[in-house]
This record gives structure tokens, C-alpha cells and sequence, in this order.
């Protein structure tokens, strides 16, 4: 009798919980939010948590609360204070830790990166973690391929093909085959206003002010009926006011809408499709990218334009070609030539475009703007490859650059050796001065290659040392000490041809987490990841051969890297 | 905020940030509190 009443009832099971930690800003929330909604569409029978910090997942609760079923929010400020001191501040930042551990976590993801959310991440009790945190020996342990991709590579250099909510898909493991991005417009093909977001967080990244009231005035003089709304913050009043108090500007106030400090969720509900959005990578594009609001992102300074565009299709992302673009937080620049690259004649021809056609045109660009100024800009169009990632389609130039078609290689073997996803990438198009580079770069592809094969070739022997029975130490020692010289030269090789910092800057990050608890294992790990640099140099060298760049070069290199180990 | 107390909470961190760099030195394994007060000091050290 009890069974059969079981069986007609069966108890319910648990959901499991995925908790996805997020304590940096509110654009990377929302980046987040994009992952975490392909999560839900492709495993609607987890339960997903958000661990964010309250001053910064507050003011964006309405999107947030769509996506996740819980959200915790830290409060770091009220719990460390001097009145509790420092014992007592640990125990209040162990209360909050503890309202997240009340959850029967499955797996706990940390898409954070920073020191702060990885130890938040070492407290956290899960069954399975990814993404960074600290072991109890105090050593950082990244274990999931796709995050040691994304710590070895974001802000490092200009190479990453992926946007961020790609990567973070990729750490959270979806599929994204027809599961978002829709094709459909969102905004009119006529538009009448524009929300300007003219400031950044940053100088390095905000145009100067002079440029924006020149958009300003010709945008308003040649559209009788446009409206230019201007969002920021409080703190952006000061720069508002340089860009508006400029006397050309006199005539036309009634047409510009300040909107400083209004509340996100009144800003997300006003601006509806009859806008056009315009502004610097921030916190704003990516709020507005869930509409899919129209939008031309000026990337300047530090931005990487395609890991942080916003993530929605048919949207445009304008940057300049300067050499050192993008650079560094901490670099030091007086000069800012990639502001002065980006001229102002190209903004509003692109604006007047996208307000009233959506789309932008080559022919029209090439005919209104001087070549001066289209020589020195990149225009990118959002689109999207056959696996779901978000890729850029470049708008004026039919030639790609080295670094693009690197970008490309990269794109196809990272996510085939990470994901098993298959890609199919167009032969590039290239010029003359890119032949000469891409032809420079295969001696350093060769040497890449002869690098990690005798990588695996000195594991081996410490592994064919270590089987013996009386292993000898000195040995063991010495072909260590060549293993050492071995990532040195990597560095070199890195540092000497930028384009194969990737390879070797995901080599010494994979090596740092090597899988293992004994001498054998961590060898068998090394010997691992010198095999996958060494099948990553000959995919490269097969695609430079199917380029054409390939010329006899190999035996003289190779005898040149034998003779310096 | 007063300043004494800020100076006194900031000597209190840094000797129990000792403390707890010579048990992991000698244990080589940190505590659930030990992680607690290395994440209170890195949101110190962020927040500037």
C-alpha cells in the first residue's frame, strides 16, 4: 500500500542551485544578466543566485529579477566599521557569507576575477567551482579551461575574439544555437531622439568635451525635429555643462534634455524605440542593448571594443586605428591621439545615418567623409557566427589587419579546443604591408612550436626519471632548470611577436593550475599543456600555410632554437 | 570618522594579517576566519 501511494506521489525534487558571483560594477552585472539568461533557457531546471554587491545590483533589480530567481546582495560598507572593529567586522562579513552558504549550492561560479571575489569564492560551500578562488594552502586554483582563457587574456592586449557575455556563457557552459540575439529591429527606421551618454569612468576613455557640443550643434541644425536627451550621473554635471554652456549651442536648448542622475529603471522605461543611443562603452549601452536600442559605442583609451560591446545585433562600434589602442589603465598618455583619431565629421555621418535608416552605409561614408578621417577609424558592426557568438563585421575596410586575422585563428581554435565548437571562417583579404607581417610571424609560429615540443620532450624525461627505480634527483633537477628556461623563452618569444602573446599567456596560466597531487601527476599536466601549445602552433602555421605566407623558412629556424637550448 | 580609531583598526588588521601569514607559514592551511580577514583587507585595499 505504501509504495503504491509513492508512486502516484513522488516527492518532489530539489532544484539544483547554480549561485554566479558578480561583486564588480554595474555593467558587468548586466553582462552577466545576458549569461545567466542563456542559463535559464538552457537549463530551465536550475535555480540560479546572484551574488552582487547592493551598490551596485540595486539600481538594476528590475532587470536582475527577471533573469535570476534569487539575488543576494552584499553590503560590504555597513559590515566592516570601526565600531565592531576588525574581529568584529570578520564576524559580520562571515554572517553574509553565511545567508549565500544557507543555499545548497551545486556549483558556485566566479565571474568576478578580482583578488576580493576570489576569496569571497574560497568561503563559498559548493559541490563543483569555477572560475577563480583560493585553496586552503592560499594558492589561486583555476580549473575550467574557459576561465583560465579569460584570466590569461582580458586586458592583456587587443587579441581576445570573444565578447564578455560570450566568455561567461563559455564559463557557465551554454549552448547558444538560436537561443538569443534576436534578428528583429527593435528601433524605427526614422528615429527623433538620441540618448547621448558623453562621459565615462575614466579620461583615457571620454572624448573631450569641444567634440561633443559639435555633434551636438550639427545633429540639431540639420534635424528640425530631433531631441537629444543627455544621461550621466551627478557627478557628471560639471562636464554637462562644459558641453551645453558653449555659446553655438544657445539656439538650441529647448531641443536638449538633461537627465543627470535619474533613477536606471526610469531611464531603461523612457528610452523607447524611437531612439538612437550614442556614447562611450558604459554601463548605459549595456542597460540598453536588452531593448536592442539602436546604438554607435565610441570605444577610446582602455577599451577593447569587441569583448565589451554591448551584446544585442545590427549595432555599431566605432574606434580608432591608433597603434597603441587600446591601452592600459595604467599607461601614461598626455597626448590622447586616439581621441584626436576619431573626428567628429564621422560621428554625425553615422548618427544621421542610423537616425534615419538604421543601418550604415559604406558608399554614403566614403562619399561625405574625407578619407583623412575614414583612414583612421574602424567601424564595426555587431553580427552573429553560426555557434551564437557575437562577432564584428567591419563596415569600411575589406582588407583585414594581422591582429584581425589572428583574432579569426584564435576565434576558431579556442573554441574548438575549449568547446568542440566547429567555426568556418572566410580566407581573409589582406594587403601587402599585412603579407609582410603575417610572413615575419610564421618564424615565430616555428619557434612556438619547437618551444613546446621540447616542453614535453624534458617532462617526459622528469616522468621517465620519476619510473625508474632509483629515481636520480640531480637529473630530475636539471631537466626542471630547462623547463624553467624553456617558459622564459616563451616570454621572449611573447614579447618579441605580440600576435602569439595569447598561446603563450594562456601556456604559463594553464601551467599554474596544473591538475595534481603528486610530482607524477603535475608532470603529466606540464607535459599536457606544452601538447596543446604545440597543436595550437601547428593549427596556426596550417592556417598561415593556407594564407600563402609560408616560405622555406622552417629547417634554419628550427636548427637556430636547438642550438639556444 | 575619527581618526584614532581608524589608525587603531588599521594596526589591529595588519597584526592579525601577520598572524595569520605565520599560521599559514607554519600549517601551511587557512581557516574559514583566515579567509574572511584576507577578503575584509582586499575590500579595504580596493576601496582605497
Amino acid at each position: 500500500m505504501t509504495a503504491i501511494k509513492l508512486e502516484s506521489n513522488p516527492p518532489e525534487i530539489a532544484k539544483k542551485t547554480v549561485a554566479i558571483i558578480q561583486i564588480t560594477r554595474i555593467g558587468d552585472i548586466l553582462q552577466t544578466c545576458h549569461a545567466a539568461r542563456l542559463l535559464k533557457i538552457n537549463h530551465p531546471e536550475f535555480e540560479t543566485l546572484l551574488v552582487a554587491r547592493k551598490q551596485f545590483v540595486e539600481p538594476i533589480r528590475f532587470i536582475v529579477d527577471q533573469t535570476f530567481d534569487k539575488v543576494i546582495e552584499l553590503d560590504f560598507k555597513s559590515t566592516i566599521n570601526l565600531t565592531d572593529g576588525v574581529k568584529g567586522s570578520v564576524k559580520n562579513i562571515l554572517a553574509q557569507v553565511e545567508k549565500i552558504n544557507a543555499h545548497p549550492i551545486s556549483a558556485s561560479i566566479n565571474l568576478s576575477f578580482s583578488k576580493t571575489s576570489t576569496y569571497l569564492h574560497s568561503l563559498i560551500k559548493s559541490e563543483h567551482k569555477l572560475g577563480p578562488y583560493y585553496s586552503q594552502g592560499h594558492n589561486k586554483v583555476i580549473q575550467d579551461k574557459w576561465s583560465q582563457y579569460l584570466f590569461s587574456t582580458v586586458m592583456r592586449g587587443d587579441l581576445n575574439p570573444f565578447n564578455l557575455v560570450d566568455l561567461f556563457s563559455n564559463i557557465v557552459g551554454v549552448n547558444k544555437k538560436s537561443t538569443h540575439l534576436s534578428t528583429e529591429e527593435y528601433s524605427k527606421k526614422n528615429k527623433n531622439n538620441i540618448l547621448l551618454h558623453p562621459f565615462a569612468s575614466q579620461g583615457k576613455k571620454m572624448w573631450q568635451e569641444s567634440k561633443w557640443t559639435e555633434v551636438i550643434f550639427k545633429l540639431l541644425k540639420d534635424n528640425k525635429d530631433l531631441n537629444i536627451h543627455i544621461a550621466g550621473s551627478r557627478q557628471d554635471e560639471e562636464s554637462y555643462n562644459k558641453i551645453i554652456n558653449n555659446p553655438i549651442l544657445e539656439n538650441f536648448k529647448n531641443k536638449i534634455h538633461p537627465m543627470l542622475g535619474l533613477p536606471i529603471s526610469d531611464l531603461y522605461q523612457k528610452v523607447d524605440e524611437s531612439f538612437l543611443f550614442i556614447g562611450h562603452d558604459s554601463m548605459v549601452s549595456h542597460l540598453l542593448s536588452f531593448k536592442n536600442v539602436k546604438s554607435l559605442t565610441i570605444s577610446l583609451g582602455t577599451v577593447r571594443p569587441q569583448e565589451t560591446a554591448p551584446y544585442a545585433l545590427n549595432n555599431y562600434v566605432l574606434s580608432p586605428k591608433t597603434k597603441c589602442f587600446p591601452c592600459f589603465p595604467d599607461t601614461k598618455c598626455d597626448f590622447y591621439q586616439c581621441h584626436a583619431d576619431i573626428s567628429y565629421q564621422a560621428v554625425i555621418n553615422m548618427a544621421t545615418q542610423l537616425l534615419g535608416s538604421n543601418t550604415i552605409s559604406k558608399e554614403i561614408l566614403k562619399k561625405d567623409i574625407s578619407a583623412f578621417h575614414l583612414n583612421s577609424i574602424n567601424i564595426d558592426k555587431t553580427t552573429v557566427n553560426k555557434v551564437g557568438q557575437l562577432t564584428f563585421s567591419n563596415v569600411i575596410d575589406d582588407e583585414k589587419s594581422a591582429k584581425s586575422i589572428f583574432k579569426d585563428f584564435y576565434q576558431i581554435i579556442w573554441s574548438y579546443n575549449f568547446s568542440e565548437l566547429d567555426l568556418n571562417l572566410d580566407t581573409p583579404k589582406f594587403n601587402r604591408e599585412t603579407t609582410a607581417l603575417l610572413k615575419a610571424s610564421v618564424k615565430s609560429i616555428e619557434t612556438l612550436y619547437e618551444l613546446s615540443e621540447f616542453g614535453k620532450k624534458y617532462t617526459r624525461y622528469i616522468l621517465e626519471e620519476i619510473s625508474n627505480n632509483s629515481p636520480n634527483l640531480t637529473l630530475i633537477k636539471e631537466h626542471s632548470t630547462k623547463i624553467d628556461e624553456i617558459d622564459r623563452l616563451l616570454d621572449v618569444l611573447a614579447q618579441a611577436d605580440g600576435l602569439l602573446g595569447p598561446a603563450v599567456d594562456f601556456a604559463k596560466v594553464a601551467k599554474s593550475n596544473l591538475h595534481g597531487d603528486n610530482i607524477v601527476k603535475l608532470t603529466e599536466s606540464a607535459f599536457y599543456v606544452y601538447q596543446e601549445i604545440s597543436t595550437v602552433s601547428s593549427i596556426l602555421y596550417d592556417f598561415m600555410n593556407s594564407l600563402g605566407v609560408v616560405t622555406s623558412s622552417k629547417e634554419a629556424n628550427t636548427k637556430s632554437v636547438r642550438t639556444n637550448i | 570618522m575619527n581618526s584614532d580609531n581608524t589608525e587603531a583598526f588599521k594596526n589591529d588588521l595588519l597584526k592579525d594579517l601577520n598572524t595569520v601569514q605565520k599560521s599559514l607559514n607554519e600549517k601551511g592551511l587557512l581557516t574559514e576566519e583566515d579567509f574572511a580577514l584576507l577578503l575584509m583587507s582586499s575590500i579595504l585595499e580596493e576601496e582605497g
